[in-house]
């Protein structure tokens, strides 16, 4: 691991199950990415780009090898302690919005901040701030099933931003999106990217949607099958 | 695929892989049913114990012809010789006394005495044979004795024959003598014969004794009295066209009755206690219904996808109602068969519980003899199975309706739909409009004596505030969410997520918390009624207990009310230099207007200036020769305020009286009529009214040392007068003892009320995690750590206890009004001072919040247990 590392994952391996339906998601994969950089996992169905991001996100732990983040080590974490990591440096957008169904736009938003006891003021200002930020300002009292899916979306992105976090994880970001919407949903992980030096992690099936990150990774069968670096990227679209 | 084959994978297999929902729904479906059939069985049995003790005593007796007073001087039997032209007459004395020579008064529980009883019956054998179903053996003698030969054994004031049941149970010989008490006096009775299993011998199973008529009379003080004179008619005869001939044949002051009817009046003396019961079984119907819709709720939410699965490979609408429904069938079956035998268990320890309870002692025995004999019988079974299935099918419609047209898109989308303010207020009017239809049924007079349109008021007050539910549930969440700040600021992100979860399943949570809430409301209805009424006999008992002492015979209890004083007891009070007063009530039980009511006598000018009385009104006129004072339960019973004149059955004949006053009385819901000893004896030919003195009230010089004087009567009296001489502190003690005894049944009811709101807080919890499963899991991804979802589910606990715990207290004080003021007054005849017992509710309260917060450990422990990467995983399947 270099100094610069900013999330460095060495030697993960995953496996599921056991016995005869075992099953080995990740098979000793290596991976670093550096503050502020945009890294996108590309890779067929069942791959186990997912299963990275996960243990990435200190959403899950690998069977074997190690994972820290900005210089903590995840993989030795309890559920608990995991799941403070995750309040307050990791944020998550995922296909399906993920979001509340019974609480508004700011509650959802405002939802991580106050789990971590962050007090209620703060909390909202924070959350209006990042709806703000990505347009949603005049949608914050509704309920997301009030709401379209790129706005739902947006509101994720906004729950993300809420915490400034440190390392955000898009797993399939524009998955349920159209084309409009997606790349207005690209361009705003992108911005934040540049502007607030985030590292992203985002995998994705699309072409397109990868070629906004300025890394690729491409994962086959629970392996890195090869690197691209920005210089062979194509420019976004 | 074929129905039972789908039934199988879809409904078996997952009850078998979901065991905990399958155990909770089973045990609440088994917990009603069980209920439910320890109440049939409880009242069936006492009801008919009752009746075939009554049956058997009866023999083959057509008619009874009995005083129109009660019992009758023995000079009129004379005057029966018209009736022996219809058939074979024969007069009998039946009474009661307590078996062995122990200390009854040191030998007492909930004041009473704890002897063994004794139903004995005094014959003229002669004439008696052909009328009952003996079979006496004689020692050494094992065939079957004549008429002539019983006679011969039963010579002698001092000779019984008991039944063998009771010798092999007391390891008694024929030749034994054994101690009986009749009234205060003990005496030794020589055992002369056997009586075989069988006819009367089988009265109170097997605790009846066989005397002569003569013996009897003197034995149980009756001498020159008949209690009644039993008719078998010549076959020729039929006895409904004869009874009123025979009726126009008898002297004045006698009546002809079906013997029947004289257990259709002692089924009114049982009706508290089955009252209580029946109480019990509207809760148990309750619970059924709320648990299986729980349960089949749970499994719907829990196969949102499986459901949706079976639809797209071309399951109809109609398949997946039937497999829901059946499965509610299921769950149903397999509660009765979890209740039944649980029910069983149940009913003969409520039966023995509730005996020390029943105002009766006689029925009291009956029904502790009845609770080991109990005994399911097919058509219990098929009764349960009629009502239990029906309402599983009817509990399981809702949520299998909703499985039949769930849409996918609902499913996407997510249940974020709240319910629209238009649809709450709908609900509300609807509860309003109930809670008004409620309020005027309470205005309705009584059917058939009872309170039919009482009870349907009830039922409209559950139903308007179940109706209100939904209001009262958003209201709170409401209210705790913009609160939870001040609450608890460190937990108040878990209290508004729980409300806004809450909230968020107002439809689904409002019929939960309806349920619970009609359920508690039971328990805070029957504690309010209790509460309220206790308070109202301590103020009348502090009021009434006048008198230093208090004295009785240990046989005088409300059943065995014809026990006496004798008049050595009198001699040795009157006599006593520090006694300045002494007041005497007699009772004895008088057939009324298909009722038996109690005839008191007493010194009344010397009472109601004594004995403090409270009176309701008006107060008490001159008392003149034709006047009486009536309690407000005969008041009520029959329509007879003051001032009115009844019609009473007296020895000569039918009379009338004027109602001077109406005055308060908790010591018995017969309806008492109080009357003067000189009336008394000019309409009842009793030669010494003093001789049917049940109770003397003693007043001592004030500076007298009240344990000195009793401990002087006592000595005085010895151990052969079997008396209580009580304190009025005591007797207000025990008066308390048996009114807790008496609503003893009703703790079960409120023990059932909290486990079943636990159990449905737990169920509900579950059944809102399996649908709530992948917003749980999103929970946890963005950092919420398994305590605080944990927290999160023990907040919604107890919140759904509390809304469900304040919804209960609502209906349950309307229902409580209604039992208070509609119910218990047509039913009773008693008015209750209506009070409302705080500490009670809060204390209740608080165990509901606790117990709902212990059973929400468990859906809470799930909670924090579910995958949260499920979630995601989902969105790549």
């Amino acid at each position: 691991m270099s100094d610069s590392d900013f999330l460095h994952a060495e030697n993960v391996t995953k496996l599921y199950g056991a016995d005869t339906a075992r099953h080995e998601a990740l098979r000793g994969i290596s991976f670093a990415a550096e503050r502020g950089e945009f890294v996108a996992i590309r890779g067929p169905s069942g791959c186990g780009k997912s299963t990275l991001l996960h243990i990435l996100g200190a959403m899950d732990s690998p069977t074997d090898g190690n994972v820290w983040l900005n210089g903590r080590r995840l993989d030795t974490l309890g559920l608990d302690e995991l799941a403070i990591v995750r309040r307050r440096y990791v944020g998550f957008i995922f296909q399906s919005f993920n979001l509340l169904p019974t609480l508004t736009v700011q509650e959802n938003v405002s939802l991580p901040l106050l789990l971590d006891g962050v007090a209620d003021r703060e909390a909202s200002e924070r959350s209006i701030s990042a709806l703000a930020d990505v347009g949603l300002q005049s949608r914050t009292q509704h309920l997301p099933s009030e709401l379209s899916g790129g706005e739902m979306q947006r509101a994720a992105i906004a729950r993300a931003l809420a915490i400034d976090p440190d390392l955000v994880i898009a797993d399939e970001p524009t998955g349920s999106l159209d084309s409009a919407n997606g790349l207005r949903v690209l361009e705003l992980l992108a911005n934040l990217n540049a502007t607030r030096n985030i590292t992203v992690v985002m995998a994705t099936h699309s072409a397109d949607a990868a070629a906004f990150a300025k890394r690729v990774l491409h994962v086959k069968d629970g392996q890195i099958e090869k690197e691209e670096g920005a210089d062979v990227l194509s420019s976004p679209v | 695929m074929s129905f039972p084959r789908l039934f199988n994978q879809f409904v078996l297999r997952a009850l078998l892989r979901e065991k905990t929902r399958t155990t909770i729904a089973a045990l609440g479906v088994g917990l009603g049913v069980a209920v439910m059939i320890a109440i049939r069985l409880a009242n069936v049995s006492v009801t008919e114990t009752f009746r075939a003790a009554v049956d058997s005593v009866g023999g083959n007796t057509s008619l009874r012809i009995r005083g129109a007073a009660g019992r009758f001087d023995e000079q009129l039997f004379a005057a029966l010789d018209p009736i022996r032209s219809y058939g074979h007459l024969s007069p009998v004395i039946e009474a009661y006394a307590m078996v062995g020579d122990g200390d009854f008064r040191s030998d007492t529980i909930d004041g009473f005495p704890r002897g063994e009883l004794l139903h004995v019956l005094g014959v003229d054998v002669l004439l008696d044979f052909p009328l009952r179903d003996y079979e006496v053996l004689r020692v050494g003698a094992t065939e079957k004795q004549s008429a002539r030969e019983a006679l011969r054994l039963l010579d002698g004031s001092r000779s019984i024959i008991l039944t063998e049941k009771f010798l092999r149970r007391h390891e008694l010989r024929v030749g034994d003598e054994v101690p009986l008490t009749f009234g205060s006096l003990t005496q030794a009775f020589t055992i002369r014969g056997v009586l075989l299993d069988r006819g009367p011998a089988q009265t109170l199973d097997g605790n009846f004794a066989l005397m002569d008529i003569a013996a009897a009379q003197l034995a149980s003080n009756r001498l020159g009295f008949l209690d009644h004179v039993d008719v078998l008619l010549r076959p020729e005869f039929s006895t409904e066209d004869i009874l009123a001939d025979i009726q126009l044949a008898l002297p004045k002051g006698l009546v002809a009755e079906l013997p029947d009817a004289t257990s259709g009046r002692a089924d009114t003396m049982i009706a508290a206690f089955q009252f209580n019961l029946s109480a019990l079984s509207a809760v148990a119907l309750i619970v059924g219904l709320f648990l299986i819709y729980n349960a089949v709720a749970m499994s719907v939410a829990a196969r949102r996808a499986e459901i949706g699965m079976l639809q797209a490979v071309g399951a109809g609408r109609r398949m997946v109602l039937s497999l829901f429904l059946t499965e509610a069938v299921f769950m149903a079956v397999v509660g009765i068969a979890v209740g039944l035998p649980a029910g069983r268990l149940l009913g003969s320890a409520a039966v023995t519980a509730t005996a020390q309870t029943v105002e009766t002692f006689y029925i009291a025995a009956i029904a502790e003899s009845s609770a080991s004999s109990l005994h399911l019988t097919l058509t219990d079974i098929l009764a349960v199975v009629c009502i239990v299935v029906p309402l599983a099918l009817m509990a399981a419609l809702v949520p299998a309706w909703e499985a039949a047209t769930v849409q996918p898109v609902d499913a996407v989308r997510g249940s974020g739909k709240r319910l629209s303010p238009r649809a709450l207020a709908r609900a509300a009017m609807a509860g309003l409009l109930s809670l008004g239809l409620g309020w005027l049924l309470t205005f309705g007079k009584p059917i058939g004596g009872v309170p039919i349109l009482g009870f349907l008021a009830e039922i409209a007050l559950m139903l308007g505030g179940a109706l209100l539910t939904p209001l009262a549930l958003r209201l709170v969440c409401a209210g705790v969410r913009s609160v939870s700040h001040h609450l608890l600021p460190a937990r108040r992100t878990e209290i508004r997520l729980a409300a806004s979860n809450m909230e968020g399943e107002l439809p689904r949570l409002s019929v939960s918390v309806a349920a619970l809430g009609i359920s508690l409301s039971m328990m805070v209805a029957i504690a309010v009624m209790v509460g309220s009424f206790r308070e109202t006999v301590v103020y009348w008992l502090d009021s009434a207990l006048s008198a230093d002492l208090s004295i009785k015979p240990v046989m005088q209890t409300s059943a065995v009310s014809e026990a006496r004083l004798s008049r050595r007891t009198f001699d040795v009070v009157a006599n006593d230099t520090d006694v300045v007063d002494t007041i005497w009530f007699g009772a004895r039980q008088l057939p009324y207007q298909n009722r038996n009511i109690r005839l008191a006598t007493t010194e009344l000018e010397k009472t109601l200036e004594r004995a403090r009385l409270i009176f309701k009104a008006p107060p008490i006129e001159k008392i003149t020769d034709d006047s009486v004072v009536v309690s407000e339960s005969f008041s009520l019973l029959f329509d007879s305020p003051a001032g009115t004149s009844i019609e009473l059955p007296t020895s000569k004949g039918s009379s009338s009286f004027q109602i001077a006053g109406v005055y308060y009385d908790y010591a018995s819901n017969q309806g008492t009529i109080l009357m003067d000893a000189a009336v008394f004896r000019q309409h009842y030919g009793e030669k010494d009214p003093l001789l049917t003195a049940q109770t003397l009230a003693v007043y001592l010089r004030p500076e007298a040392d009240i344990e000195q004087v009793r401990s002087r009567i006592l000595g005085q009296l010895g151990p052969d007068e079997q008396i209580y001489c009580v304190t009025s502190r005591e007797v207000r003690a025990e008066a308390l003892k048996i009114f807790e005894s008496t609503f003893a049944v009703t703790y079960a009811l409120q023990f059932i009320a909290i486990l079943v709101a636990g159990m449905g807080v737990a169920s509900t919890l579950i059944t809102l995690i399996y649908k709530r499963q992948k917003d749980i899991g999103l929970l946890s991804l963005i950092g919420a750590t398994g305590k605080q979802v944990r927290r999160v589910i023990v907040i919604e606990a107890v919140l759904l206890g509390g809304v469900s715990q304040l919804v209960g207290i609502f209906i349950g004080i309307l229902l409580a009004m209604v039992l208070i003021f509609v119910i218990n007054v047509q039913s009773f005849g008693w008015t209750i001072q209506f009070l409302l017992p705080v500490q009670f509710i809060i204390q209740s309260t608080l165990l509901v919040l606790i117990a709902s917060g212990l059973f929400g450990l468990y859906p809470a422990i799930r909670a924090a247990g579910v995958d949260a990467l499920q979630t995601v995983r989902e969105e790549h399947a």
